[in-house]
């Protein structure tokens, strides 16, 4: 009889209780170490969109004040005559625009 | 200063004192937190005593205002119920300082402070009648426990204190926006436009669709705490990881804070929706009575086993609870007590091999009856205890859920009785690996018995586990209010006469069953 219980109903038990316990570790943990999981993950892209999108739109700011830069360098030449010259196209073009205006 | 606020605030003036005191001196420190936490005990007696159990009122309150143009206040009060969870916090909490005496032995200071800490916590919500201050409370217990958890725990505690941590959080925050969605249904005070007063809140009718989805904010920040499956993952860890005193503070009296919330806050404030809930909670409590018992069985692992039994009996405290009958709930809350007692007990009961052998594992114990015989008798007491022999606490409790069960549901009443033979099963097997049969292990041949330190911690449990084996009455006579108030809201159909009845002083198994039987 003893024998019977033990094959049935205490070996059932048992079973079952390591059964959920293997469940209770991987499916039910699971799903709270996977929403971790999914956490650290997400934290992980907006770290990405941080350095790529943020950040490169910053860089792109000094990236183009860098290059245009070059072109306006080019009016610092360091001769007087230049600029009374551009002072000169300054004053013609401000009193043609004045007189259009009028 | 006022009594509750005398209560509450001792355990952080002492964690105020023990900042000025050298780190080097911990014998200072472990004397000046004894003390300070024996105080805190003693100081909670009286309300044993002057908490009236006629008076269905909250008792002892105080009301100072703190957020005028929001209308939170600062408002303590107790009713029988709190007054017997402060009890048994004070008392837990004492416990928990004295076991820790020889076990901590690094950071000593920082240990006794948060353990200080979270005792003040504790007790603010369970005096709290503001949802707010119950809010702040609530919160300030997580912080200390992680830091005891990840600090002094083992091998694995900085994954189990962020789990529970985190976890926890996360219920509490959906919590907030249930009480925000009440809150902002509260009628005005002089001072604001709406109110956190809670007394308020359990007047109120809610509309019915606002309530079911309050229930269920509530319900996450409460079931994770309890904790009910299937959110109940956090505590095998967190038990088996936390320094003794941890576990036995997480086991005695954070487990409580889920259920006294139900009990104070989703019964009484949702009361339509608390019906609409039932059959899910106590399909959600049965699976976890015996989920927990049978993956119990399959631990390997002593403390985690602890563990597993705790959550089982909390889910037998919450199917007593969500019957929604007197019989019920007093049950619920007389087994919410017993399980403070017995799985702190056996919490300790660990704790002492773990400082000895600095081993959890069952199979490497064995025949320890022999070596430590006054440490197997008490281990015998509370494992008796958690099974639910009567002549000890848990049959008072586990009794009265069954019975108030029963008369919800037959079927429901069978699972859980199936869950208490269960019961037997994983306790019995624990204590016949662990103190019976031959000492294999030569290791624990010279093992000590309990020092007069680590009895002391045992004594006051065991008078209460036979005490309130034997004469409930006046437990359940303290309750008798709670309980009436908390069913006059959920099921009004039960009057004043059946309340009274479920206390009744003759032997609970021939007086209360007839009266149970017949709901009026």
């Amino acid at each position: 009889m003893d024998e019977l219980y033990n094959a049935t109903a205490i070996s059932g038990t048992m079973a079952s209780g390591r059964g959920l316990w293997t469940f209770d570790r991987n499916v039910v943990d699971g799903a709270v170490n996977g929403t971790s999981f999914l956490t650290v993950f997400s934290a992980w892209l907006s770290g990405l969109a941080d350095r790529v999108i943020v950040d490169g739109a910053v860089n792109l700011v000094g990236w183009s004040a860098q290059e245009s830069s070059f072109w306006f360098r080019r009016f610092q030449t360091g001769l007087v005559q230049n600029y009374a010259l551009l002072m000169l196209f300054g004053i013609f073009a401000f009193v043609t625009v004045y007189l259009f205006v009028r | 200063m006022s009594y509750l606020s005398l209560i509450l605030f001792t355990p952080l003036a002492g964690a105020l004192l023990l900042l000025f005191v050298n780190k080097q001196n911990e014998n200072a420190i472990r004397w000046i937190a004894n003390v300070v936490a024996f105080v805190g005990f003693v100081i909670s007696v009286p309300l044993w005593f002057w908490v009236n159990p006629q008076i269905a009122e909250y008792q002892l309150v105080e009301r100072l205002p703190w957020i005028p143009s929001v209308g939170a206040d600062y408002f303590l009060g107790v009713d029988g119920f709190s007054t017997l969870l402060i009890l048994l916090t004070t008392m837990m909490g004492f416990i928990a300082v004295l076991s820790s005496w020889t076990a901590i032995t690094e950071r000593v200071k920082e240990y006794y402070i948060f353990l200080l800490i979270l005792q003040t916590g504790m007790l603010g919500a369970f005096m709290s009648l503001d949802f707010l201050l119950f809010f702040l409370f609530w919160e300030v217990m997580l912080v200390p426990m992680y830091f005891l958890i990840g600090i002094w725990g083992s091998s694995n505690r900085l994954y189990s204190a962020i789990k529970f941590f985190l976890y926890t959080l996360v219920g509490s925050v959906v919590m907030l926006l249930g009480i925000l969605a009440v809150y902002f249904q509260t009628p005005a005070t002089a001072t604001s436009p709406h109110t956190f007063d809670v007394t308020v809140m359990q007047q109120m009718s809610l509309p019915t669709d606002l309530q079911w989805w309050v229930f269920l904010a509530f319900f996450l920040g409460f079931a994770i705490k309890v904790p009910m499956f299937p959110f109940h993952t956090w505590l095998p860890d967190a038990h088996t990881d936390a320094p003794t005193a941890g576990s036995v503070i997480l086991a005695a009296v954070l487990l409580k804070m889920g259920t006294y919330g139900f009990i104070r806050f989703s019964l009484p404030i949702l009361p339509e929706a608390t019906r609409t809930f039932v059959p899910f909670i106590a399909l959600l409590s049965i699976i976890g009575i015996v989920y927990g018992a049978l993956v119990a069985l399959a631990q390997k692992d002593w403390k985690r086993l602890v563990a597993y039994s705790s959550v089982s009996h909390m889910a037998m405290v919450m199917l007593g609870m969500f019957a929604l009958n007197p019989v019920g709930i007093t049950g619920s809350i007389v087994q919410q007590l017993n399980h403070g007692i017995s799985t702190g007990a056996l919490f300790l009961l660990v704790g002492v091999v773990y400082e000895r052998r600095h081993t959890r594992e069952i199979s490497e114990y064995g025949g320890l009856s022999k070596v430590m015989p006054v440490y197997a008798a008490v281990f015998l007491v509370m494992t008796m205890s958690s099974i639910g022999l009567p002549a000890l606490n848990g049959f008072i409790g586990e009794f009265l859920i069954l019975q108030g069960v029963f008369v919800t549901s037959k079927l429901w009443a069978v699972v859980a009785a199936s869950g208490v033979v269960l019961g037997a099963a994983y306790m019995l097997y624990l204590y016949q690996r662990t103190m019976f049969g031959k000492i294999e292990n030569p290791k624990n041949e010279r093992l000590m018995d309990l020092s007069a330190r680590e009895f002391a911690t045992f004594a006051p449990l065991l008078v209460l586990a036979v005490w309130i084996g034997l004469y409930p009455k006046p437990i359940l006579d303290r309750l008798n209010t709670s309980v009436q108030k908390v069913v006059a809201r959920v099921s009004p159909q039960y009057g004043q006469g059946a309340a009274a009845d479920a206390s009744a002083p003759r032997p609970p198994v021939s007086a209360v069953a007839p009266q149970a039987v017949e709901p009026r």
